[in-house]
């Protein structure tokens, strides 16, 4: 649902994720050389959308695990768990994320975050996001490239 | 074969200057017809949205309302009309501003999350003060810093009222019985407020550990997006009698608003139950027109930890709205050096705007206890309705309108036909119309700034880029809404409110 007026800078190539329009929400794109890869931009891409990440010092990790029935469901639990970090204790962003294991059969991730506990001194607010909707949802797979589509309730 | 645009049309007839109607057919499984209620002006944002939703050809983009009306209207149990109102735009399953209501004794009625939306009990709090305008004008700037430095706002804020796991617990099954007996909230506001401030069927075990964790740092936090509190004057008064009944005298007078919900509690409990509900639907075998319409038989086990779930989150909003309250009235003390109570500051009342209750309703002539879902959209009692509190038997219950930023705000009261047609419901608010990336990209930054300083309204934001998100020009005019209900006869305008002072995420 791209427009033309929508297409991705360059710098939203490096950074392999962008936003698209919704009406009252904010959709995530987010892309890779694979599945990994994309769903840890579309991580990034949601961590982006509350603060900056340039202002995030990686300062510590956090170990994640997340499980789902089929891709659909394994992108909102993966999501889901990240966001749950941020919205409560210890209120962790990441400025970096890796799928470390990621299993096809049992549709179920490991994924390593860097970055820091939120702090309103430190850390410029932006957009909160409310919860991870299965509106929409897409996931478009290649041989060479995978597009994660997904909307957020802001 | 997708129909064209006319064809889509053909199943949608005008019943009056402000009405119209969805034929069955219009989708699949249409247990009820459709109706939905838009002005001259918002007619056009609602087919437009239509015709680029054929145009194109259903890849990407998103359903539009009135396609959701019609889903919607398709779910099991469902009673009367799948209804629409003025400020309707496409959501999650259900669009918001669309109210459906299930007969509870058919065993195939159901229960929907996306009936209710995320933010659980969202709704919108009114106060009055006994200042005018000129009594603020030369504190506005003290005032409205007192007010953004009282109240926590923005992503990652978190809540200044101490909190344990246990009064957690209590908050969520007592509501506003425990800002009452903490001491912050007055004995009076339980009054002025939607099920007096407390939904008796909530469970705080039926909430999530993780649930819990999110709600905890945030209760009494503002949050970001479309919330805010606002110091707003009264402009105009429709309805003398309804105003005076409110405490609300001469124009110039000035009042408080409130918009807020449930935070990351009620978000995490609507997440869990559409994880849950969708495991309920494949074994029960319900089907449905999309699948982000999930849902659970009321009678089933899914259904009814919803409901008790959902009554907890719904008794943090309003205590929520209660400490946010306490902080507003420190606020005001602090700047004019008097207590909250010698300037009057009394509740007006408190609506919520995205719930679902067990209601009595006439269905042919018939009482019925319906399962009324309310996704932005606010109950609205006429005159003499037993739920409503003494001191509005006469007048109807208030309802709040809050408007975008910037723009005036409406108190209206309900009507006999509003509880005829549309279960005793109408508007909530502006409904957006521009998507936020849009309004980032097309808005500049500085013209909303400008536009608000010349209208001299005071301002305090946590987030710059969500000025531009949250312009005027991104909602529906609140205007066009208030008055299509008011055509419409299912409210009736009481007062309308401009603002002086805002404060946002």
């Amino acid at each position: 649902m791209a427009d033309t007026n929508n297409r991705c800078t360059k710098e939203d190539e490096k950074k392999r994720f962008e936003y698209l329009d919704h009406p009252a929400d904010v959709q995530i794109h987010s892309w890779g050389p694979d599945f990994k890869n994309a769903l840890e931009a579309a991580l990034l891409a949601m961590f982006n959308y509350m603060t900056d990440l340039d202002k995030i010092e990686e300062k510590y990790d956090m170990f994640y695990t997340a499980k789902g029935r089929d891709l659909e469901t394994l992108i909102f639990a993966t999501l889901d768990e990240a966001l749950n970090t941020f919205q409560s204790e210890p209120f962790f962003i990441a400025k970096s994320v890796k799928i470390t294991s990621f299993d096809e059969k049992t549709f179920e991730v490991k994924f390593c975050g860097w970055g820091d506990s939120f702090d309103l001194s430190k850390h410029p607010q932006e957009a909160d996001i409310k919860a991870i909707t299965y509106s929409n949802m897409q996931v478009l797979q290649k041989e060479d490239r995978c597009d994660i589509y997904v909307i957020v309730d802001i | 074969m997708p129909r064209t645009y006319e064809e889509e049309c053909s199943y949608i007839d005008r019943l009056s200057d402000v009405k119209f109607q969805i034929k069955k057919g219009f989708v699949p499984n249409m247990n009820v017809e459709g109706r939905f209620y838009v002005n001259k002006n918002l007619e056009g944002l609602m087919f437009d949205e239509l015709k680029q939703a054929v145009d194109g050809g259903g890849i990407g983009g998103f359903l539009p309302a009135v396609r959701q009306i019609a889903n919607v209207a398709s779910l099991p149990g469902i009673v009367g009309h799948s209804i629409g109102l003025p400020d309707i735009h496409s959501g999650y399953g259900f669009s918001i501003g669309n109210i459906a209501a299930f007969d509870v004794a058919d065993p195939q009625s159901v229960i929907s999350p996306g009936g209710v939306g995320f933010d659980i009990n969202c709704g919108v709090r009114l106060l009055r003060t006994n200042l005018f305008e000129s009594d603020v004008a030369p504190v506005k700037e003290q005032l409205v810093q007192s007010l953004f430095d009282h109240i926590p706002v923005g992503v990652g804020s978190r809540g200044a009222i101490p909190m344990g796991a246990r009064d957690l617990i209590e908050c969520l099954e007592m509501g506003m019985d425990w800002t009452l007996r903490e001491g912050y909230s007055w004995a009076e506001d339980k009054e002025h407020c939607e099920e007096y401030g407390r939904m008796l069927q909530a469970d705080a075990s039926k909430v999530s550990m993780r649930a819990k964790k999110r709600g905890l740092p945030q209760l009494g936090t503002l949050g970001a997006g479309n919330h805010y509190a606002e110091v707003q004057v009264v402009d105009e008064i429709y309805n003398d009698h309804a105003a005076s009944k409110m405490g609300i005298d001469e124009v110039g007078q000035v009042v408080v608003m409130l918009h807020c919900g449930s935070r990351g509690l009620g978000h995490q409990v609507a997440t869990d139950a559409l994880v849950e509900m969708e495991r309920a639907m494949a074994r029960d075998n319900i089907f449905v027109n999309d699948k982000q319409l999930a849902c659970a038989r009321i009678s089933s086990k899914e259904g009814q930890d919803y409901l008790a779930g959902m009554a907890a989150a719904a008794n943090f909003a309003w205590v929520n709205r209660s400490c946010i309250t306490f902080c507003v009235r420190q606020a005001f003390s602090r700047v004019f050096d008097m207590s909250a109570d010698d300037m009057d500051m009394q509740m007006i009342y408190d609506v919520s705007h995205n719930v679902a209750k067990m209601e009595e309703h006439l269905i042919n002539g018939r009482p019925r206890r319906l399962c009324v879902h309310r996704k932005g959209a606010t109950r609205a009692f006429p005159a003499h309705h037993p739920l409503i509190p003494v001191d509005y038997q006469l007048t109807g219950q208030p309802v709040l309108i809050g408007g975008s930023m910037g723009t005036c705000s409406y108190v209206l009261t309900g009507t006999d036909q509003g509880m005829v047609e549309t279960f005793g419901t109408t508007c909530h608010g502006a409904g957006r119309a521009l998507s936020r990336a849009k309004s980032r990209r097309s808005i500049p930054w500085d013209a909303v700034i400008e536009d608000l300083g010349k209208k001299n309204i005071s301002i305090r934001i946590a987030s710059p880029k969500l000025i531009m998100e949250e312009a005027p020009e991104s909602y529906k005019n609140v205007t066009d809404v208030v008055d299509t209900c008011d055509a419409a006869g299912i409210s009736k305008k009481a007062i309308k409110l401009r603002p002086i002072a805002v404060i946002k995420g």
